[in-house]
């Protein structure tokens, strides 16, 4: 019998990317900073990432007989939309910096009653 | 790695009760090589040695100890951005997190992915967080520090949230027998561009049209206004 750490499987790589998704909540939650926020999303993306492709990789295509390659697709969707979400949402943050002189989230209270 | 076992010696007090002694799965303990059923009365399997740690692993590209590099890297550069309060080192630790998920896909057969994230995530959309971090950093002494409180609740959620994950995964039976090889002659770059246009056409053309409205709707909001 060999060591299981030996042996990398599903879930040592389901244990790294909840690492990392906890990391992407955390900072979330901590920074006041906008655009330190985004790059929290952006932890929480590539968590669920790597997610897809670990459960793609260990995971045979029953239906086609051949390699599984939906893991891959949802993947390079995600980098597509988290690019997309990273632009406008830097352009949002521009503009806040352009009103308010500053990123802190905590001022953005305009709306609130 | 899966193991079989008939009754977990905690089964009693699990918090999470589904426990169906007839399927394999993973354990906690498992993982550190201890027997899940009886942890103190069983030999654990011997410790790995560096030569196993470098040896080619069946069921991934490269060796376990390229999998125990990239996950020291991408967890302890995630972790670092929280606790980090320089948002220009914030984006290089999250640099250093996407090149460790970039192993990962190379481990895990996606060399397309492992490319495409390189270029796209660390050349593309970190370099955007960079010109924001400039553009919107008129005065550097400025810091937007949390307090401790904020922070200290902050991680206290991460971590437990990590804890809540954890246990439930070590808790979860995952194919790890699964896996089987990939055939010789299997190019994964042609499978992705025969799914792009036979399956994943209307996702496909989807995304072209959501980049197009995107660079024009940032172009747009980003602009600064006269007066």
């Amino acid at each position: 019998m060999t060591h299981p750490a030996l042996d990398i499987g599903l879930t040592h790589y389901l244990l790294v990317t909840t690492t990392l998704v906890a990391a992407g909540i955390a900072t979330i939650l901590t920074k006041r900073n906008a655009i330190g926020i985004l790059i929290g999303v952006e932890l929480v993306l590539n968590a669920a990432a790597i997610n897809l492709v670990a459960y793609n990789h260990f995971a045979w295509s029953a239906g086609k007989g051949g390699p599984a390659i939906e893991g891959v697709m949802f993947t390079a969707f995600i980098i597509v939309l988290a690019a997309a979400e990273a632009a406008v949402a830097l352009a949002i943050v521009l503009n806040y910096y352009n009103n308010f002189s500053s990123v802190d989230v905590d001022q953005a209270d305009s709306l609130s009653g | 790695m899966a193991i079989s076992c008939t009754q977990p010696w905690w089964s009693a007090r699990s918090p999470i009760g589904f426990l169906d002694p007839s399927r394999e799965r993973h354990y906690s303990l498992a993982l550190i090589g201890l027997d899940p059923i009886h942890p103190l009365q069983h030999k654990a399997a011997p410790v790995p040695t560096l030569a196993q740690l470098m040896t080619a692993d069946p069921a991934q590209q490269g060796a376990p100890l390229l999998f125990y590099a990239c996950a020291t890297l991408t967890c302890l550069s995630a972790w670092a951005i929280v606790f980090s309060q320089n948002i220009v080192r914030m984006s290089v630790y999250l640099l250093l997190t996407l090149m460790g998920a970039a192993g990962f896909y190379l481990m895990l057969q996606a060399e397309f992915l492992a490319a495409v994230q390189l270029i796209v995530y660390a050349g593309g959309t970190l370099i955007l967080i960079v010109f924001g971090i400039m553009l919107t950093n008129k005065n550097p002494e400025m810091q937007l520090r949390a307090t401790p409180m904020e922070l200290g609740l902050g991680a206290l959620v991460g971590v437990g949230l990590a804890a809540l994950l954890i246990l439930a995964l070590v808790h979860t039976p995952t194919p790890g027998q699964g896996f089987t090889a990939v055939p010789a002659d299997y190019q994964q770059v042609r499978a992705i561009g025969r799914s792009l246009l036979s399956e994943n056409l209307v996702p496909f053309e989807l995304a072209a049209v959501l980049l197009l409205v995107v660079m024009v709707g940032a172009a747009y909001m980003a602009r600064r206004r006269a007066g």
